[in-house]
C-alpha cells in the first residue's frame, strides 16, 4: 500500500535521508496549523479559552505517549531533542567518581559526549566493542558490566550502519547487574514499536523529527523511580518560590522548565497518530521491502562498498552507509544530488565508528515508508553512472 | 584552484543575486584557505566537481571519468585560461581605448567591441578619389583624409600625419569633413572650418580646431578672430546654405564610400580607419596595406 500521500513529500526529488530526519505527516503539518490559527495561546498561563484549548491539547499529547509505548504519563518529558534527553540523564543524576557507564562503540556523538563529559567528576566510561560491521554482541556488555556500572546506555540501532542491536538482551543484562538502562531511540521509534511494559529501560530519548514529527522537539522517557534531578529551573517547575527558597512540583513539570515547544509538542501528537494509523507491522513490511531492495542494488553494485551488514535480518532500519570506490562520499552526495536523491554524507555524528569502518566518512542512503521499489531501481541507475568514474 | 575562479565569477553574479554573493564568500575563504596551503572548509571546489563530473555524466561517462580523475589538472588549465583571458580582456579594452582598435595600433583584426557596439562593417569601404577638398602641399599623391573635427581619433593622428608628410613631400593632403553626430560640436566646426577656406585659411583654421577644445560658435568665432579672418563674412558664410551643401556634399561622399568611422584615409585605392602609426601610413603609401580589413576602430558613425 502506498503510504507516501500521508506525508509532506518534496517534488522533483527522492528522499533517502530519512535517518537524518523523517519527511513530515501531513496531519502534524495540519495540526500545527490548527494551533497557530485556532488557539495560539501559552499554555497553564491563564483563564481565557485559548489557552484552556492550547493546554488541553498539549496535555492530550502525554497520555497519547503513555499508550503508545506502555508507560505512565508522568514519566514523559518535553525536551528539544534526543540529546537534549540523553543530556538530561548525564546532568539530571548525582554521580560519583568511579562510578561507570557502560557505551558502545557505534554511538551518535550525542550518546557519548554527554557521558564522556562526565569524566570530570571522575566517572569512567567503558565502552562495548562491535564488530568489523558494526554490531554489537550482548555478550560484550557481559564481559564489562560489574557493580560499579551506574549505567549503560545504547542506541537501538545505529545510525551509521543500521544495525540493530540486541535491545531485550542488553536491558535484562543491565538490570540484573543493577544498572540503569538508557536506550537512545533516535533511529527506533518511527521504525519498531517499544512497549516499556516489556523493555524495562529506565530512560528513552528519542525526536520527533525522526518519526514524522516536527522539529525542535523531543521526548525523555523516564521510568518511575530511576534517579532524575531536574537540570534546569524556572517558570512552570514550582509549587512555591520565596526569595530564600523554592518548592519543585512533584510531577513531571518540574522538568520543564519555561514555555515548551508547544505546537511541536502538539504535532509530536499528530505524529505518534500518524504511525498508528499506519500501524507498525506495516511499516515494518514496507521497511523490509525496501531493505532487500537495497541490498539487493549495493550486491550488484560494482565498485561500490557497503558497510555493516549485508543481511536483511540484522537491519534494524532501511539505512545504509556505502562509497563508491574512489569517489570521495560528499562528491558522490553531491552527484547523487544532481541524480534528484537527497542523501547524507560524512561522518554521521559518529566518528568512532566511522574511523573503525576505516573511512573519513561514508555516504548515507536511509528510506523510510514513504519510498517505493522504483525510487530504489533508479538510484540504483544513479550509483551505476557514478561508479563508472572508479 | 578553482576556487579562484569561482570567487570572481561568484562575485560578479552576486552583484545580482544574493545566492551568488554567499557562494562568493564561501569561494573567498576557500582562496584564503587555498593560499595558505590548507584545504577547503567549505568543501565548494569538492562541489563543484561534483557538479560538474555529474553533469558530464550524463552525456559522456568515459569524460566525466578522465574528469574525476584529472580534475587538478583540469582546474589548472581552466584557471590559467581563466586569467590568460581576463588579461587579455583587459589589454583589449585598453587598446580600444587607447587607440579605438582592440587589437593594438598596428592591428587590423577583428574587434569584438566593434560588433558589440552594432557597428560591424564588413570592410567593404569603395575608394574616394581626391579633388574636392581642400589641398595640404604640393605632393602629386594624394592623401585624402575624411575626419572629424571633434574626434578624438583624428585629433590624435594629426601629429603622426605632419611627420608623414614632413618626411614625403611628394604627398599631399586632401581633407573632407565627416562629422560624427554624437560628437555635439562636429557639425558646426566642420562648417566653421569650411567658412574658414572661403577666406583662404582652412588649414591653419584646421590646425586650431585640433588645438582648441572649445567649438561652441562663439569659441569658433574666437579663432576666427585670432586667424585675423572676416567676422561678418564668418558669421554670414555660418548662416548661409551652401556652407551645409558644401559639408553634405562630403558626408554623402562619405556615405557612398561606407565610411563607418573617422579618420578614414584614402591613398592607392586603399583604404586606413582609425587611428595609425607612421608604419601603417608608411605601408599604405608603398601600397604594402591589404583591403581595409573588417574592423578597425575609430569614431563611429551612429
Amino acid at each position: 500500500m502506498d503510504y507516501s500521500n500521508l506525508f509532506c513529500v518534496p517534488q522533483n526529488i527522492t528522499y533517502f535521508d530519512s535517518g537524518a530526519s523523517s519527511l513530515t505527516a501531513k496531519a502534524v503539518v495540519e495540526k500545527m496549523d490548527e494551533y497557530y490559527t485556532q488557539y495560539r495561546a501559552n499554555i497553564h498561563r491563564g483563564a481565557h479559552r485559548l489557552t484552556r484549548k492550547a493546554s488541553e491539547e498539549y496535555e492530550a499529547v502525554y497520555p497519547k505517549l503513555a499508550k503508545f509505548f506502555h508507560a505512565n504519563e508522568q514519566e514523559f518529558v518535553n525536551v528539544r531533542n534526543c540529546t537534549e534527553a540523553i543530556n538530561a540523564v548525564a546532568l539530571g543524576n548525582d554521580w560519583k567518581e568511579n562510578d561507570e557507564i557502560i557505551v558502545t562503540d557505534i554511538e551518535h556523538h550525542s550518546n557519548l559526549l554527554p557521558w564522556l563529559k562526565l569524566g570530570e567528576k571522575g566517572v569512567k566510561v567503558k565502552i562495548i566493542k562491535s564488530d568489523e560491521q558494526g554490531i554489537i554482541d550482548a555478550n560484550g556488555l557481559n564481559e564489562i558490566i560489574c557493580k560499579k556500572t551506574r549505567l549503560v546506555s545504547f542506541s537501538a540501532c545505529s545510525n551509521v550502519v543500521g544495525a540493530q542491536m540486541p535491545i531485550e538482551q542488553m536491558v535484562k543484562i543491565s538490570k540484573d547487574a543493577g544498572a540503569l538502562v538508557m536506550i537512545d531511540a533516535a533511529q527506533h521509534v518511527g521504525h519498531h514499536a517499544l512497549d516499556l511494559s516489556k523493555v524495562k529501560a529506565d530512560y528513552i530519548a528519542f525526536s520527533a523529527h525522526k518519526c514524522f514529527g516536527p522539529t525542535g522537539v523531543g521526548v525523555l522517557y523516564h521510568r518511575e523511580g530511576a534517579p532524575l534531578n531536574p537540570w534546569f529551573l524556572g517558570g512552570g517547575t514550582i509549587r512555591q518560590a520565596s526569595l530564600e527558597k523554592y518548592k519543585l512540583i512533584e510531577n513531571r513539570e518540574r522538568f520543564e522548565a519555561g514555555t515548551p515547544a508547544i505546537a511541536e509538542w502538539i504535532g509530536l501528537g499528530a505524529a505518534i497518530d500518524t504511525i498508528s494509523k499506519i500501524g507498525y507491522s506495516n511499516i515494518e513490511a514496507h521497511e523490509k521491502a525496501m531493505i532487500n531492495a537495497m541490498l539487493k542494488v549495493f550486491a550488484r553494485a560494482k565498485n561500490v562498498r557497503l558497510y555493516g551488514p549485508a543481511e536483511a535480518q540484522k537491519k534494524a532500519c532501511a539505512l545504509f552507509a556505502f562509497n563508491v570506490k574512489g569517489v570521495e562520499h560528499h562528491q558522490t552526495a553531491v552527484m547523487l544530488d544532481k541524480f534528484a536523491f537527497a542523501l547524507r554524507s560524512g561522518h554521521h555524528c559518529a566518528m568512532p565508528l566511522t574511523k573503525k569502518l576505516g573511512v573519513d566518512g561514508t555516504v548515507r542512503a536511509s528510506l523510510h515508508i514513504y519510498n517505493d521499489e522504483k525510487q530504489v531501481q533508479k538510484f540504483a541507475e544513479a550509483l551505476e553512472k557514478i561508479s563508472m568514474l572508479s | 584552484m578553482l576556487c579562484f575562479v569561482a570567487l570572481i565569477v561568484f562575485a560578479i553574479l552576486g552583484i545580482f543575486s544574493a545566492k551568488y554573493r554567499a557562494l562568493a564568500i564561501e569561494a573567498f575563504g576557500c582562496v584564503g584557505r587555498t593560499m595558505t596551503l590548507r584545504p577547503c572548509e567549505s568543501k565548494l571546489d569538492e562541489r563543484i566537481k561534483a557538479t560538474l563530473v555529474a553533469k558530464t555524466l550524463e552525456h559522456s561517462p568515459p569524460l566525466a571519468k578522465a574528469l574525476h580523475k584529472h580534475f587538478a589538472l583540469f582546474s589548472l588549465l581552466f584557471t590559467l585560461l581563466f586569467f590568460g583571458s581576463m588579461i587579455y580582456s583587459v589589454a583589449a579594452v585598453y587598446n580600444y581605448w587607447a587607440y579605438g582598435n582592440c587589437n593594438g595600433p598596428n592591428s587590423s583584426a577583428f574587434c569584438v567591441f566593434d560588433a558589440v557596439a552594432g557597428n560591424a562593417n564588413n570592410g567593404n569601404i569603395t575608394f574616394v578619389a581626391p579633388g574636392v577638398g581642400p589641398l595640404k602641399g604640393n605632393g602629386s599623391i594624394v592623401l585624402v583624409e575624411f575626419g572629424c573635427f571633434s574626434c578624438p581619433y583624428t585629433k590624435s593622428t594629426e601629429p603622426l600625419l605632419s611627420q608623414f608628410l614632413a618626411k614625403h613631400p611628394e604627398v599631399s593632403l586632401e581633407f573632407r569633413a565627416y562629422p560624427i553626430v554624437a560628437h555635439n560640436t562636429s557639425t558646426i566646426s566642420a562648417e566653421a572650418a569650411f567658412c574658414a577656406d572661403e577666406q583662404g585659411k582652412f588649414w591653419q583654421y584646421h590646425d586650431e580646431l585640433f588645438t582648441k577644445d572649445d567649438h561652441s560658435l562663439s569659441g569658433l568665432r574666437n579663432i576666427s578672430q585670432r586667424l585675423g579672418m572676416d567676422l561678418n563674412k564668418f558669421d554670414a558664410c555660418m548662416n548661409s546654405s551652401e556652407v551645409m551643401q558644401r559639408l553634405k556634399k562630403d558626408e554623402d561622399a562619405g556615405k557612398a564610400a561606407g565610411i563607418y568611422g573617422t579618420p578614414t584615409f584614402f591613398l592607392n585605392k586603399k583604404s586606413l580607419v582609425g587611428p595609425k602609426t607612421l608604419e601603417d601610413f608608411e605601408n599604405l603609401l608603398a601600397g604594402n596595406v591589404q583591403h581595409s580589413p573588417e574592423q578597425m576602430s575609430s569614431c563611429k558613425v551612429q
